[in-house]
């Protein structure tokens, strides 16, 4: 490599237009490409498709006359303004756009109509519009406000820059609908599957699964299952449950063909296949006896067992056959429109299936990249919407058929009825806004999604790489995650390109959460044009109903988009392909055509053809295609039949087709970010991915309009001076995330053992690793609960109570806080005026010292947009202290251990002095190479003022990195592998071993210690057990578990166990009758009570007043036990002895079993007197029932 | 953060003065005088998000070294 390339700009310095440069980074904008583009399509031709695909509500009246009701148009606007908001804006549209949606915590939506028409057959027909109610728009989308605007006016918008969108805002919240794997669409799949053969007998473990995927992206699976009887049967799922139609029944209610061309067609190409002749020959036999000869016969039968399972959704007066149509046009092979496309690949399933028990063809697994795609936002979207409408037709067709039972026989409904009955469709935006808000779909038919909940992730803005990787993250789905397969997780070799074999979460999400190459690009759309399919017949493939020129078993089948359109011969299909290919770089065919031969092997492979695929939501990346030198796109399956070069210097001709754009390309966005990340190992460089996502860093640059609940920064951030190319391209430098910090490599203190690290003092108190958290509050006054409130009415305004002087100094005339003003514990945080109830109610600010970062009042709806909310932001300062958490760039994690006062910490003779002191044997167990080149580097990029490339891959082995920085540090004077010869901060000798120092980039991670110390000495109990509660929030105590407990009696700290699990704990003291034993039924009467010792002595109700009752302390939570136990009818009785008699029982070696000492401890003012009870519980169980 | 609300009673508590103050508005930085229950609008630009005025320090801050 060049010398010159490792070296990178320093534009963020010396570019005199840095940062007030507006012109947009491309390379950003494509991160939300998967979601917007889709969203895109969702708003255009995916609606359109919907709607054409939309089935028509139909219906009979009593009097005899049809009805059918159904949606012509849908329209969508834009975000805008509504009610008081809108009537008192002056001299503006009433846009209104996300900045101002996020500061005023509202939805980003838009209303959505819907054009009905309905007709009463022969009678009346009319057209209305409907309202659909306000429905969240993704942010940048085509009908989002920001569409289209340049650099300039986004950030005249209060946005950045480079604004990505891709996300919803609901109530001020950023929601991003995630990416899910789904199975590759039309293409059918040979899958060996145990569950099946265990559902019946008749299953085997086989079968050809396809999903099919219609214009309007509904889907249905379609399974043609082998049965033990050598027969198959195909699956369809109707309402979420699975019903089976014999093959050739199916085949033959599709087509009208004989028996003679049904078995024509499925022989074809496996003519010598003497097993498949057989069965086939089988399963029409079958079908002869149950006397069931032609399509009409077959659609009956299909129709006639399904009528009642379809009842609601088709009209009555539709025939057993038009059922049977129905049915095959929503649930078989739905992505084709004909029958006879149908019937053509349902044949090719069939011989895929026999192929694969034949072991012509091997399994495919569905958990390779190859054989899946993505469920994406707007898909997801447009099916949610579809589901609504359908429901909404149902509706309507209920409402109006209860009004007609109501009105009599001659009811005709009129325009006001059908309106009337419409009117429910209003709601469904709300539906929309809680699905986003929830990510939960509240659906019947499930949309096609392998999951109902977590479909959406917040984007809570915590550093830019969290956004980032937010934005391309795919997930395998949910239902994985309790699995305990390993085959989902693996990561394969053929996902190499597509997702980022570095960047996926350690523990229960690892490789079920991935994300996408920095370059994979997802089209979300299909194309226009048939130019593939005419492509096809002019390179030579022959058409399907005209005969090849060779025999079908020398031709491959050619498939398009999960149909069969023809044949070619096997030796032409590599020209074809190679053809078809060229035509593809050119743009003459759509350019995310994915082109698949494979070729028939000797051994059998995947199931030989040529597929050729169109659909939108595949995966998809760039490569160089060698002949034409142009960039081409490749899908996940194309891939595997491919010979890609890695680099210009691999390839060898005739092999290889193609060759990689750029080395890195593998790499995700934030898995490209990690410096010389060839050089560690993979799990490193995998922990810096996951870590990079909780630095505390830059988030945004619009602070002031900012309202996440919670949002980190550092206070003094620094470009890092070795950084990879990736950085600058994305413009990470706008929002850096950590600080240069000179490190030395050397155990010095005792305080950096076990990855701890030691921060110099005087650096921190200068500003190194400052931050803050900023907090954001809505107060709500509407949402404020009060016995005297009124219903949708001012109750309460913002106030000062005159009379307090805390508040006068705290807050303002309108009972908010002063912008500026530091709050503590205690003090006025706002103030409340009920108007009703004439009282103030004033609320004190609790949390950590604070100041007021902003506030700003906002409107409501109410009365006339009157100030009913308010928004609060505090600043907290937090500056590094002992227990904070920091990492190199390198997945090297480590807690600040001590702040080491400057004059005690190693020198050089240059009087550098290290910022963090690192231990030296944090390096050799994890082998993070990669952190010690950055520290040369770093090193050398310092004493230049220059910054190095640390992109990897660059350097090699006859060009080590470490040669080249060594000899720059040589040039500067330095010793050649970066090490140092420092002197002792304690008493200022020089020490014997030279130390490895230099610069790397460190990165303060949102972990902070005083998020997360917990102390209690007393504090809340749980009402129940009175046992101290759990968790930090709440002041809670750290459970003394088991384990615990063990270690303290392996260590026979009998006092100190009793200490934390009873007296810190539960203690109790109670009353126990000495006769009948029990905890239940001393009670104090106060009447004729004694006595003793100055307490009211309780008696037991049951044995009387003769009987002793003894005070022991017990665990309340026992005492409770007791009582339970007795609301079940069992009784405890509690044997009492006197302590020293115990021991002389227990040692007696009666084996008694004693449960613990009683001692009742005097509680002050003499009350109390020790008195030595030893308690037995029996255990007398007695079932009472029993007697 | 979490928030203890705590109910005043005094005797007779003091209906709120009617007292002006000044906002800025969030989009145009004009400054706004208003009273308590006025509508939050920007009197010049319509715009509805108005931020409470933060006052200078008049207190000392660069200290000379003497």
């Amino acid at each position: 490599m060049g010398k010159n390339s490792v070296e990178l700009s320093l534009r963020h310095l010396k570019h005199p237009n840095f940062g007030r440069d507006t012109t947009q980074n491309q390379a950003i904008l494509a991160l939300s490409a998967p979601h917007v583009e889709s969203f895109n399509f969702f708003l255009e031709e995916g609606l359109s498709a919907m709607l054409s695909d939309l089935p028509p509500s139909e219906f009979e009246l009593l009097s005899g006359h049809r009805v059918s009701v159904w949606i012509k148009e849908i329209v969508v606007g834009s975000p805008r303004l509504s009610g008081t908001d809108a009537s008192g804006a002056v001299g503006k549209d009433n846009k209104m756009f996300p900045r101002e949606c996020v500061e005023r915590g509202l939805s980003y939506t838009a209303p959505i109509t819907a054009i009905m028409e309905w007709v009463v057959e022969g009678v009346e027909s009319s057209s209305f519009r409907q309202t659909l109610g306000d429905f969240p728009i993704m942010v940048r989308s085509k009908k989002c406000n920001l569409h289209g605007l340049s650099g300039q006016e986004l950030m005249k918008r209060g946005e950045l820059v480079n604004e990505t969108g891709g996300y919803f805002i609901i109530n001020g919240a950023c929601l991003i609908l995630r990416l899910l794997n789904a199975n590759r669409r039309n293409f059918p799949l040979a899958v060996i599957r145990e569950t099946w053969k265990k559902r019946d007998d008749a299953f085997t473990e086989k079968g050809v699964m396809i999903r099919c995927v219609r214009d309007d992206q509904s889907s249905t699976m379609n399974i043609l299952h082998y049965l033990t009887t050598g027969m198959a049967k195909l699956e369809f799922t109707l309402k979420k449950e699975m019903f089976f139609v014999p093959l050739i029944m199916c085949l033959k209610a599709l087509m009208n063909y004989t028996d003679h061309q049904i078995y024509q067609h499925l022989i074809k190409g496996r003519e010598k296949d003497i097993y498949l002749s057989q069965k086939i020959k089988g399963m029409m036999r079958e079908l002869q006896e149950n006397q069931l000869y032609n399509q009409d016969m077959c659609k009956e039968y299909i129709g006639k067992a399904f009528r009642h399972r379809v009842a609601d959704i088709t009209p009555e007066w539709y025939t057993d056959g038009q059922i049977c149509d129905y049915l095959v046009h929503n649930q078989v092979l739905i992505h084709l429109k004909t029958n006879s496309d149908k019937f053509e690949t349902l044949c090719l399933m069939a011989r895929k299936l026999y192929a694969f028990v034949g072991g012509d063809c091997k399994a495919e697994s569905v958990d390779a990249v190859s054989m899946q795609e993505a469920a994406m936002a707007g898909h997801t979207y447009l099916l949610y919407l579809k589901e609504k409408l359908i429901d909404l037709l149902r509706t309507i067709k209920y409402q109006i058929m209860a009004k007609n039972k109501k009105e009599g026989k001659e009811w005709l409904p009129n325009d006001n009825d059908v309106k009337r009955a419409a009117v429910v469709g209003k709601g469904t935006g709300h539906m929309f806004e809680s699905f986003i808000a929830t990510g939960a779909l509240n659906s019947k038919t499930g949309c096609g999604l392998m999951q109902m909940t977590g479909l959406t992730v917040s984007l809570d803005h915590l550093n830019r790489m969290r956004d980032m990787s937010h934005l391309r993250a795919i997930h395998r789905g949910t239902f994985f995650l309790d699995m305990k397969l390993i085959e989902p997780r693996r990561l394969t070799g053929e996902a190499w390109g597509f997702i980022c074999p570095v960047h996926t979460p350690d523990g229960a999400p690892c490789g079920l959460l991935n994300h996408l190459s920095q370059d994979c690009v997802i089209p979300s759309r299909e194309p226009k044009d048939q130019s593939v399919l005419k492509a096809l017949n002019r390179l030579g493939m022959t058409p399907l109903h005209t005969p090849p020129l060779r025999p079908y078993t020398q031709c491959l089948e050619v498939v398009v988009d999960g149909a069969l359109v023809g044949h070619v011969p096997h030796e032409e299909a590599q020209t074809l392909t190679d053809q078809l290919r060229i035509m593809k770089t050119q743009q003459q065919i759509y350019k995310f055509t994915e082109i698949v031969l494979i070729g028939e092997r000797k051994y059998g492979g995947q199931y030989p053809g040529v597929f050729i695929m169109t659909s939108p939501a595949r995966l998809m990346r760039p490569v160089l295609h060698l002949d034409t030198h142009t960039k081409e796109y490749i899908g996940t399956l194309e891939q595997l039949y491919l010979n890609i070069a890695v680099t210009p210097e691999d390839i060898e001709p005739g092999v290889h087709t193609h060759v990689e754009v750029d080395k890195g390309t593998i790499f995700s966005n934030v898995g490209k970010l990690v410096p010389f990340s060839d050089c560690n190992p993979n799990p490193r460089n995998m922990y810096q991915c996951q870590m990079g996502k909780q630095t505390m860093g830059t988030p945004f640059h619009n602070y002031r309009s900012q309202t996440t609940s919670k949002a980190y920064r550092l206070q003094y951030p620094q470009v890092p001076l070795v950084r990879n190319k990736h950085y600058d391209n994305i413009n990470m430098e706008e929002f850096c995330m950590g600080f240069n910090a000179v490190v030395a490599i050397v155990s010095y203190t005792g305080y950096d053992m076990e990855d701890a690290m030691v921060l110099n003092k005087c650096a921190m108190e200068r500003g190194l690793a400052h931050g803050q958290i900023y907090k954001t509050e809505f107060v709500d006054l509407s949402k404020i609960q009060a016995f005297s409130k009124i219903k949708n009415a001012v109750n309460f305004v913002f106030s000062r109570n005159p009379t307090s002087e805390s508040q006068r100094l705290f807050l303002d005339h309108n009972g908010l806080p002063y912008p500026g003003s530091q709050l503590t514990q205690g003090t006025p945080y706002y103030c409340v005026y009920d108007l009703r109830s004439k009282r103030y109610r004033e609320t004190l600010y609790k949390g950590e010292d604070c100041v007021v970062d902003k506030c700003s009042i906002l409107t409501s709806n109410l009365n006339d947009g009157e100030c009913q909310r308010a928004c609060i932001t505090i600043r907290i300062k937090r500056n590094p202290i002992i227990g904070d958490k920091f990492a190199s760039r390198s997945g090297q994690k480590g807690i600040l251990s001590i702040l080491y006062p400057p004059q005690d910490l190693p020198f050089s003779e240059r009087g550098i002095m290290p910022d963090i002191i690192f231990n030296p044997h944090g390096i050799p167990s994890r082998m993070t190479a990669g952190k010690l080149l950055e520290l040369v580097a770093g090193k050398s990029a310092a004493e230049f003022g220059k910054s190095f490339d640390s992109t990897p891959f660059e350097f090699s082995d006859e060009d080590p990195a470490v040669d080249y920085f060594g000899k720059i540090l040589e040039k500067a004077g330095f010793n050649y592998y970066g090490e140092d010869v420092l002197y002792s901060g304690v008493d200022g000798r020089m020490m014997e071993v030279e130390i490895f120092e230099g610069i790397i980039y460190y990165q303060r991670l949102r972990h902070m210690t005083s998020d997360k110390y917990q102390v209690r000495a007393t504090g809340a109990v749980d009402i129940v057990t009175r046992q101290p509660v759990k968790g930090r929030r709440r002041g809670g105590a750290i459970r003394f578990g088991e384990m615990e407990r063990d270690c303290l009696i392996s260590h026979g700290a009998a006092y100190t166990l009793k200490d934390r699990l009873l007296d810190c704990s539960d203690l109790s003291i109670e009353w126990v009758c000495s006769v009948c034993g029990s905890l239940i039924s001393p009670s104090v009467r106060l009447e004729d009570g004694t006595r003793k010792y100055g307490w009211l002595l309780p008696q037991c109700t049951v044995c009387g007043p003769k009987a002793q009752v003894k005070r022991v302390s017990l665990p309340y939570a026992f005492k409770y036990l007791v009582t339970e136990l007795a609301s079940v009818g069992i009784k405890t009785q509690l044997g009492l002895q006197s302590a020293d008699k115990m021991i002389k029982v227990g040692s007696g070696g009666v084996g008694k079993v004693v449960r613990g000492v009683g001692k009742v401890v005097g509680s002050g003012g003499g009350v109390g007197k020790v008195e030595n009870v030893a308690v037995k519980v029996e255990n007398v169980v007695k079932m009472e029932l029993d007697e | 953060m979490e928030a203890n609300t705590s109910t005043e009673k005094p005797d007779k508590p003091e209906p709120p003065k009617v007292v002006a103050m000044v906002y800025v508005c969030g989009e145009c930085h004009a400054e706004n005088e208003m009273r308590p229950r006025d509508p939050v609008r920007c009197r010049s630009c319509g715009y509805r998000i108005l931020y409470k005025y933060k006052k200078r320090t008049t207190r000392l801050i660069v200290f000379d070294a003497r």
